[in-house]
């Protein structure tokens, strides 16, 4: 949702033609003939601003160099004595980079977003399944959840363990989908246009569930975390 | 700006050398909640402007006197003497409303006009924003780095707390705007001092900022690779630091005096701002020692109050408020996404952290020794400074990359929050949305705008209405509109929107809920500038008023000495001269008085020179009995 790419408010691209000059210029750097910053062409995907072929299997480090080294070029801070126009397209082209870096440094956001552009999304909190495993289980540590937050000193303790070790035995899960999520990277980025879908579905419901555990991870830490600290952390 | 005071050679390629031309002059400007300063950079090192007796910090006091406003030490000199005329703390003003101050307004001793709007400060018969306040702080800083550089400078990058909101940005921009500044940039405390701290030590690796102030409390943790400055995380508190010691010092002294002493000080400003600044420097010194004692003489009450007050008694009165520092801390290293062993380094920042209490709690939090070589006041001002340069086009080997410190978004039916920016993201960024109308023909869609963590609009901040109007007449749910929040470098959004199927630019009004709107900003700009003219005037009259009592003092005086000298006419003309000057010191006129100063002064010209020839000849005939040898004259 908010990886959306800027259509440049000031300057049109035709091709990759200089803005200012005509001559030929890549997208996201200066001219060689006129020097001036040219914007990334409308509706490039994450991927292509950064100089990256549409994949899943990604190197997070290349990644990060690749967000300086593109910052390191355009941010706003190096335009600040140049045209408007140039500014502009700095500021744009800057907040590009930074929203494809975020979007596709982390797997998960990876895949939200491939399921974004191929309208797959997964919309908000409504979607998120239980692991029909796990389902009874979760109703009850709900319970206990709750419980706490009434519960009388001496009880604490024993709702306190409970709580603390389904933390323990869920986070491994969590931590699984996301394995289980990655694993699918090979096959995506090998497949042809049929297996993708496919994988694509199966990713889909990865992280359905990892939405899910997390939520009920979230909910069990701020209960630990609100009775741990006894409100000395934030009046 | 074409000359140039620091010579830099041009590292960019020749091509974009010959558009940028010449470095500008951009000052870096820490504007803190009890003490700001100016910096620049010399030839690639940061340097604090100083006043000539070497101070650099400048206390962010404003005092409103009869000749016009006072900024600093002698602004903080008249907080025990007439309180409710100073303002100090102001930035903990800055951005909000009067409801969410209400609370704290007992602790300062000038009064807030109750509104549902931005907090009014009342002063005499001029009422002041936060912005104005900070203004006249800004202005101080700006003629100290005038009177430097024998130069006009008119750009600065300011700091402000990570955590401030877009409100509380929005209101440091403008009180520079009104300063006459313009500020090329808004830069985050903890990020402008890991940038001047970087530049010192050369280190690269993750690196935590904990920086606990005056009043405001960050926490921000950076990756620096390459002489690029990536923060991961930042989190906060705009409400928390040094000041809140020092209220629950004086929360104890009032408490001791009522139930001891009978004595209720409650009420008495100038009393309790003598209390607030005696706790304050006791609590400094327990930094380095164990134990001080604290005087308060109260001749009002016949009576006079001691009392030790050591570390230890310190640390447990203060030890709940540095715990509030925790929490915001351990989120930003869970949302900084590294386990806490890949910290390399803990910098502290902030007069408050040096003490001993806060630098333990640190310690513990993070499990490694703090860093404090640079001095804690001064480190931020020399980030900014960086900053600064780099935008003066001077450095090129450095860039600060930082995150928006809230999330932002849009309330949606029934009330909820709908996220378009998550916190920590990378700056600028922008985010798209799209809406749609919901009756036939409607050509307004109303959005409300809202900055925090929280579910539900209402427990966030509400930075402002939008109306987006211009759209074509259509049937509901038919026109898309596109609306674009952009968070710029500053941290500051802007928005704009665009109805899709007709490609109309629909205009977007803005209603800042706890700002200043456009015209207002500019009436304050128009204001200061007549302000600035009336104090100047005011000043003017009050040392020409001065400056006559002193020569009409010295001329009675010359007049009973020189008796033996005068002429009658001279003395006669002398009177008359004399005469006139004491009726035009009952004016309102300086230039008048100075005239009829300049009149006495000429007139009593010879019997001065005449005076001065006879103490000439007096102190030689004085000599001469000194000069009689030694034995005969003692």
């Amino acid at each position: 949702m908010f990886g959306g790419q800027f259509v440049g408010v000031v300057t049109e691209r035709s091709g990759s033609k200089c803005w200012s000059c005509g001559a030929s210029a890549p997208d996201g750097d200066v001219c060689p003939e006129c020097g001036r910053l040219q914007p990334f062409p409308a509706g490039s995907d994450h991927w292509t601003v950064l100089g990256l072929e549409r994949g899943l299997g990604l190197d997070r480090s290349d990644l990060q160099e690749r967000f300086h080294r593109l910052n390191r070029r355009l941010h706003p801070d190096y335009f600040r004595l140049r045209s408007p126009e140039e500014q502009a397209i700095s500021l744009e082209a800057s907040a590009a980079v930074n929203a494809a870096y975020r979007a596709l440094r982390d797997p998960v956001g990876r895949v939200e977003y491939l399921l974004e552009l191929e309208g797959m999304a997964l919309g908000t909190a409504g979607q998120a399944k239980p692991p029909a495993d796990l389902f009874e289980e979760i109703l009850e540590l709900q319970e206990a959840r709750m419980e706490l937050q009434t519960a009388d000193a001496e009880e604490v303790p024993a709702l306190r363990a409970r709580l603390e070790s389904a933390r323990e035995e869920l986070e491994p899960r969590r931590a699984g989908a996301e394995a289980e999520l990655a694993a699918c990277f090979p096959e995506w980025d090998a497949g042809d246009d049929a297996t993708r879908r496919r994988v694509l579905g199966r990713m889909r419901d990865i992280l359905a569930t990892r939405a899910y555990l997390r939520t009920v991870l979230r909910d069990l830490g701020s209960a630990l975390a609100v009775d741990q600290d006894g409100g000395s952390a934030d009046r | 700006m074409t000359d140039l005071t620091i010579g830099m050679a041009p590292t960019a390629r020749p091509r974009e050398s010959a558009e940028s031309g010449p470095k500008e002059l951009v000052v870096g400007i820490d504007l803190g909640t009890t003490n700001s300063l100016v910096a620049y950079m010399d030839r690639g090192v940061p340097q604090v402007i100083r006043d000539a007796e070497g101070r650099g910090l400048v206390p962010s006091v404003v005092a409103f006197g009869p000749a016009g406003p006072v900024v600093g030490d002698a602004a903080r000199r008249m907080l025990v003497r007439q309180a409710e005329r100073a303002v100090y703390s102001v930035k903990r003003f800055m951005g909000k409303g009067f409801e969410d101050v209400r609370e704290e307004l007992r602790y300062f001793p000038f009064h807030v006009t109750p509104s549902q709007e931005i907090v009014r400060i009342r002063i005499g018969d001029r009422e002041l924003t936060p912005p104005e306040v900070s203004a006249l702080i800004l202005r101080e800083l700006r003629t100290r780095a005038e009177r430097h550089f024998g130069r006009a400078v008119e750009k600065a990058v300011i700091t402000v707390p990570a955590y401030f909101n877009d409100a509380q940005r929005q209101a440091t921009k403008d009180a520079g705007r009104i300063a006459g500044l313009d500020v090329l940039r808004i830069v985050n405390e903890p990020t402008a001092a890991c940038l001047a701290y970087g530049l010192q030590r050369r280190k690269e690796g993750i690196i935590a900022v904990y920086d606990l102030g005056g009043g405001t409390f960050d926490v921000s943790i950076l990756k620096v690779k390459d002489g690029v400055f990536e923060v991961l995380a930042t989190n906060g508190d705009t409400h928390l630091g040094g000041d809140d010691f020092d209220r629950a010092l004086v929360d104890l002294v009032v408490d001791e005096l009522r139930a001891r002493h009978r004595v209720d000080v409650s009420g008495e400003a100038e009393t309790l701002q003598e209390i607030r600044l005696g706790v304050e420097a006791a609590r400094v010194l327990l930094s380095s020692e164990e134990r001080t004692v604290f005087t308060l003489p109260l001749p009002q009450h016949s009576l006079t109050y001691r009392r030790e007050l050591t570390r230890a008694e310190l640390e447990s009165v203060i030890d709940p408020i540095v715990g509030r520092t925790l929490g915001p801390s351990r989120a930003a290293i869970g949302d900084c996404g590294l386990p806490l062993e890949r910290i390399d380094e803990v910098v502290l920042v902030g007069g408050a952290t040096r003490t001993p209490l806060v630098r333990r709690r640190v310690e513990e939090l993070f499990g490694r020794l703090p860093h404090s070589e640079l001095n804690p006041d001064e480190v931020v001002a020399l980030g900014a400074a960086v900053q600064a340069d780099i935008l003066a086009g001077g450095t090129t080997h450095m860039l600060l990359l930082d995150v928006t410190p809230l999330s932002l978004g849009i309330e949606t039916l029934g009330g909820a929050v709908s996220v378009l920016i998550p916190r920590n993201t990378t700056i600028p960024t922008s985010a798209k949305e799209g809406f749609t109308t919901s009756v036939d023909g409607q050509s307004v869609v109303d959005m409300h705008v809202v900055q925090g963590e929280r579910d539900l609009a209402k427990d966030n901040r509400s930075l402002a209405r939008f109306d987006l109007r211009g759209i074509p007449p259509m049937p509901a749910g038919l026109p898309r509109i596109e609306v674009t929040f952009l968070i710029d470098a500053n941290g500051i959004l802007s928005v704009t929107a665009k109805e899709i199927r007709s490609g109309t630019q629909a205009s977007v009004e803005v209603r800042p809920t706890y700002g200043l709107s456009e015209t207002e900003v500019e009436r304050m700009i128009d204001e200061s500038l007549e302000h600035a003219e009336a104090d100047v005037q005011a000043r003017g009259l009050i040392d020409a008023r001065n400056e006559a009592v002193t020569v009409l003092r010295a001329t009675e005086k010359a007049l009973v000495q020189g008796a033996d000298f005068l002429g009658a006419e001279e003395a006669a003309r002398i009177r008359e001269a004399v005469a006139a000057l004491a009726v035009a010191r009952q004016g309102e006129d300086a230039g008048a008085i100075r005239a009829a100063t300049d009149r006495v002064n000429h007139e009593t010209q010879e019997l001065a020179e005449r005076l001065m020839d006879s103490a000439l000849r007096d102190s030689l005939r004085q000599r001469r009995v000194v000069d009689v040898p030694a034995g005969e004259g003692r």
